[in-house]
């Protein structure tokens, strides 16, 4: 550790540490655009000088670049630095086309923020600004605006150096350089929309987002994606019910500062088939109910008399599938109703791991919560397309038995095998799907989108889903806690916290962990169980 | 005293170029001492010499070696910077093509004080005669075991590569030579960590102008001492300038510390062409500041004296101008060139050169406003020091002191009712025919 002063303050830093980290960790901000705690100082955009105190004079250097050292002083604010960093953005202005009131990245736009606290000045560059291209169509995900371009060379750098895919580079020199593909080729990066929110600057811009909303009218909520296994740590942009973007939010235990194409756009279902009341089947008709009417029907489908405790079930034999990305809540709720009031079988399902484990992010298993499934000691079935890993499935429905399928909002195609061997089907899905055609009776569930729950990475690693948009019927941990109340006759929780706190206390793997206030960045589940 | 010729002794021999030639007039004769020297002895010898690195920024020599690790695992490099671009030089040129083998010798002296095994000569682009010349000696050298392995039983290795630009003045900064050379853009690296430490591959290198390493063996074979003897206290020995522009015989000149700038000038190349009057001097190529002609009579010719005016000794290219020359149009033609040549790292660079360039173009052609000259003055400071490279202050120096100095030119250009009157030199450059 060394003691360096800011301002006036003296702080303590590790040797060695960059200097703009030191200042941040302390709460001062120094602007930049080149450098990115992702990616590291590059030390071209100058923006970042500060004053260096010494007794030969003040001088001014670059922050980013600079190994704090015993004794080293520092004036962040000083007249000499703001003018420094000022005459940098006046420098970027220069030919910078001021289209801000079409831009996508107005309001979270380093240039404009820098310039409100920095310069504040007219332009005092009076020739044709320089052309460059606009609106180039750079690949499937992304556009390139070059004029807006600051060249801060941090796309360039996070494609070649995190993503592994050199796809984009600087060309020409001088005033005339830009950013550009290699010739006759995309981008084509799976994580190619991280290079959006790396720009500090509106040049490039996501297809999915480009013109959508002015930034400053999205909510933010964070939560987490469900795409894979991974459960990068994300933020839900959302405006009036209506998802907009998604963005990763830092989290050093799972996803650093990235997030891959395919988990930011994969929100579109949330708007599409939905729902929206529980209906049931009979001979043909469609009989929409309440949810208390439905959790009756339950009863019934389930061979329990319609009101009142029972004792034992009687009758037709209940199977329970959940699908791996049901949350950690609803798979112990099933857990309860399926063993200890059915005596039933009860199974977590997933496809077979079909996508990819590359070097970065993304997981060939593409389940939020196979994890919890497995702390929770839920028997695993990967599902491939009409093969025989539904075998347990089918032999524990027997001749007539009925089917608890809850999550399954998308391609349920390897549930065919099974949904033909079931007698009666009881669906909670959040999309209308093959197994909603068929199913004797169905309660809307809910995506994540709209959920407050738990999921549980392949590292073992808890993070909290959170509600972005209203709700667009009953979550389904309530319909199966009212089921289970009704059948024992107690009453049922008010707040999905006491289902974690039981979760937390009965099952082991969670012990160490407070699931009822979780960070923002989750917690870790106990390795030893984590690794079995 | 006469000037000693110590960079220049073969210039004009005819067959120096050759492993003969150069054997014959006593080349390759300092190895056989410098062989049995241990290398720190080489290194204080250079250190005593005072001997400054010519190709612009006169660091001392023998310190910059010094700064080599001496306990690494990591091979040491040596990058001769041959990529003389530095407009108004062109005294690298001469060595390359009359001289070679004085630089390959130089290259076994500096590879033996440092513990290099692998010199790389980075060649300017356009240089093809001195290549071709360069690439024989080489290629003698090893024909002959002066390189390669174990070098006339010495049991030192030193291998040479030639490695060519592709005509970037940015490469001649010794960042932007190391990143090229790696087979990347050339645009210099922020320092530090500075090229004795992480150079060429991740190696400690060491990177030296060509007058520099051939000023080397005549070092050793002389002493140190020797040359210390020559120039002045803190600027020691001769350099080679290369004086251009109006003046009667321009050319390369060896010249000796100390001695009058205009005086040097004078006795060299016979002073200004046709009996005009001298207006000013550039002393350091073009990205020094500009001496009056009063300054120029007054000062002398050493790193000290010619720094205390603004200027610099930089690469030794002097440039004279008399009284007919614009300087509103060489300021221009120099703000022009940095602008094309910026890389284009940092904003200050990238946008500011070509600013400048943008509001001088204007004022020469008529369209300047009262105002112009002011903010010219005003950018300048914004872009010193405050990029990864000198670049940008080669650009604001030169036109911060043409402006300050010679204010009355602008100012000529600006008066619409009074226009300048047009005396383009023959050979002037046609500003429109070749846009940026």
């Amino acid at each position: 550790m060394v003691t360096i002063t800011i301002d006036g303050n003296k702080i303590q830093a590790r040797e060695g540490a960059w200097l703009i980290d030191v200042c941040r960790e302390n709460g001062i901000d120094i602007p930049h655009f080149c450098y990115h705690p992702g990616l590291g100082p590059d030390g071209n955009c100058r923006m970042c000088q500060v004053d260096f105190v010494s007794p030969r004079g003040n001088k001014l250097g670059i922050s980013c670049k600079t190994a704090v050292a015993e004794g080293m002083e520092v004036l962040t604010q000083s007249e000499a630095a703001k003018h420094a960093r000022a005459s940098v953005e006046e420098m970027l202005l220069l030919n910078h086309p001021l289209d801000c009131p079409i831009c996508d990245k107005a309001g979270e736009c380093s240039l404009q923020d820098y310039y409100m606290e920095h310069d504040l000045q007219s332009s005092r560059q009076d020739f044709t600004r320089f052309r460059k291209e606009k609106a180039k169509d750079i690949g499937p995900t992304l556009v390139l605006d070059q004029e807006r371009c600051v060249l801060c060379d941090r796309c360039v750098r996070f494609l070649r150096d995190v993503a592994g895919d050199a796809q984009l580079y600087i060309a020409g020199r001088g005033h005339e350089a830009y950013i550009t593909t290699f010739p006759g080729q995309e981008v084509t990066s799976p994580y190619s929309i991280n290079t959006v929110d790396l720009c500090p600057v509106g040049a490039l811009t996501a297809k999915d987002f480009r013109f959508g909303s002015a930034t400053w009218f999205l909510k933010n909520t964070d939560s987490v994606c469900t795409t894979c296994a991974r459960g990068c740590s994300m933020q839900i942009q959302s405006k009036k019910d209506q998802i907009y973007r998604m963005r990763p939010r830092e989290n050093a235990d799972v996803n650093g500062y990235w997030a891959c194409d395919e988990g930011r756009l994969n929100y579109k279902f949330v708007n599409e088939n939905r729902l929206a009341r529980p209906f049931l089947r009979r001979g043909g008709e469609t009989i929409e109910c309440s949810v208390p009417e439905a959790v009756a029907e339950m009863r019934s489908l389930l061979g329990f008399k319609p009101a009142g405790p029972v004792d034992a079930p009687s009758g037709r034999k209940g199977v329970v599938l959940l699908s791996a990305t049901a949350t950690l809540e609803e798979m112990f709720l099933f857990q309860c109703l399926a063993q200890e009031i059915l005596s039933a079988p009860l199974f977590v399902a997933r496809h077979v791991p079909d996508g990819v484990d590359d070097r970065l992010l993304r997981r060939a298993d593409k389940h939020p919560n196979a994890k919890g499934a497995e702390l929770l000691g839920i028997r695993l079935l990967d599902l491939e397309r009409g093969a025989t890993a539904a075998a347990p499935v089918i032999e524990a429905l027997g001749s007539d038995g009925v089917l608890i399928a809850v999550g399954f909002n998308t391609d349920v195609a390897p549930l065919d095998p099974i949904m033909a061997r079931a007698k009666k089907i009881v669906a909670l899905s959040g999309c209308k799907n093959a197994l909603t055609d068929r199913a004797d009776l169905v309660v809307p569930g809910l995506t994540f989108a709209e959920k407050d729950g738990l999921v549980v990475n392949f590292q073992g690693h808890v993070q909290q889903l959170k509600p972005a948009l209203e709700p667009a019927g009953e979550t389904e941990w309530r319909v199966v806690d009212l089921l289970i109340a009704s059948l024992l006759g107690t009453k049922p929780h008010e707040f999905v916290t006491q289902i974690r706190k039981a979760i937390q206390d009965g099952v082991p793997a969670f012990a160490g962990v407070n699931l009822t206030k979780l960070l923002p960045t989750g917690a870790r589940a106990d390795a030893r169980a984590v690794a079995k | 005293m006469a000037t000693p010729k110590i960079i220049s002794a073969r210039f004009d021999e005819k067959k120096a170029h050759t492993l003969e030639g150069y054997l014959a007039l006593g080349g390759y004769a300092t190895l056989k001492k410098l062989f049995k020297m241990k290398p720190d002895e080489v290194i204080d010898e250079v250190k005593r010499s005072g001997l400054r690195g010519r190709g612009g920024a006169g660091f001392p020599t023998g310190m910059k070696w010094s700064f080599i690790p001496k306990n690494t695992d990591k091979p040491k490099y040596l990058c001769v910077n041959a990529d003389e671009g530095e407009p108004g030089t062109f005294k690298d040129r001469l060595i390359l093509e009359r001289d070679p083998h004085a630089l390959i010798e130089g290259i076994l002296i500096c590879c033996h004080a440092v513990g290099i095994k692998t010199a790389y000569i980075y060649i300017r682009g356009e240089y093809d005669f001195p290549l071709a010349r360069l690439g024989a000696a080489v290629k003698e050298a090893y024909a002959n075991g002066y390189l390669g392995k174990n070098i006339k039983n010495s049991g030192v290795d030193v291998d040479v590569v030639i490695h060519r630009g592709a005509g970037a003045y940015i490469c001649g900064d010794e960042t932007g030579l190391i990143e090229s050379l790696e087979g990347k853009k050339g645009q210099p690296r922020p320092k530090p960590p500075f090229p004795a430490i992480v150079g060429v591959f991740d190696c400690p290198t060491v990177v030296n102008n060509v007058e520099t390493i051939s000023a080397l063996p005549w070092i050793m074979t002389n002493g140190a001492d020797a040359y210390a003897a020559i120039g002045t206290e803190k600027s020691k020995g001769t350099m080679l300038f290369s004086i251009s522009g109006m003046v009667e015989r321009p050319g390369v000149y060896e010249g000796a510390f100390g001695v009058n700038l205009w005086k040097f000038i004078e006795e060299s190349t016979g002073g200004v062409k046709g009996g005009k009057k001298l207006k000013a001097v550039i002393p350091g190529g073009s990205s020094s500041a500009i001496l009056t002609a009063e300054e120029a009579r007054n000062v002398n010719l050493d790193y000290e004296s010619i720094a205390a005016t603004g200027a610099m000794v930089g690469s030794g290219a002097i440039m004279v101008f008399d009284e007919d020359t614009c300087v509103v149009e060489a300021l221009e033609v120099v703000l022009r060139f940095y602008a094309h040549e910026s890389c284009g790292q940092c904003p200050p660079c990238r946008e500011g050169t070509y600013w400048l360039y943008e509001i001088v173009n204007r004022i020469r052609t008529g369209r300047g406003r009262p105002e112009d000259i002011d903010l010219m003055l005003a950018i300048c400071p914004d872009m010193l020091g405050r990029t990864v490279c000198v670049l940008a202050d080669s650009a604001a120096i030169p036109a911060a002191s043409y402006i300050k100095k010679f204010r009355s030119e602008f100012e000529a250009y600006i008066d619409k009712a009074n226009p300048p009157e047009r005396k383009l030199h023959p050979g002037g450059i046609n500003f429109e025919a070749r846009a940026l």
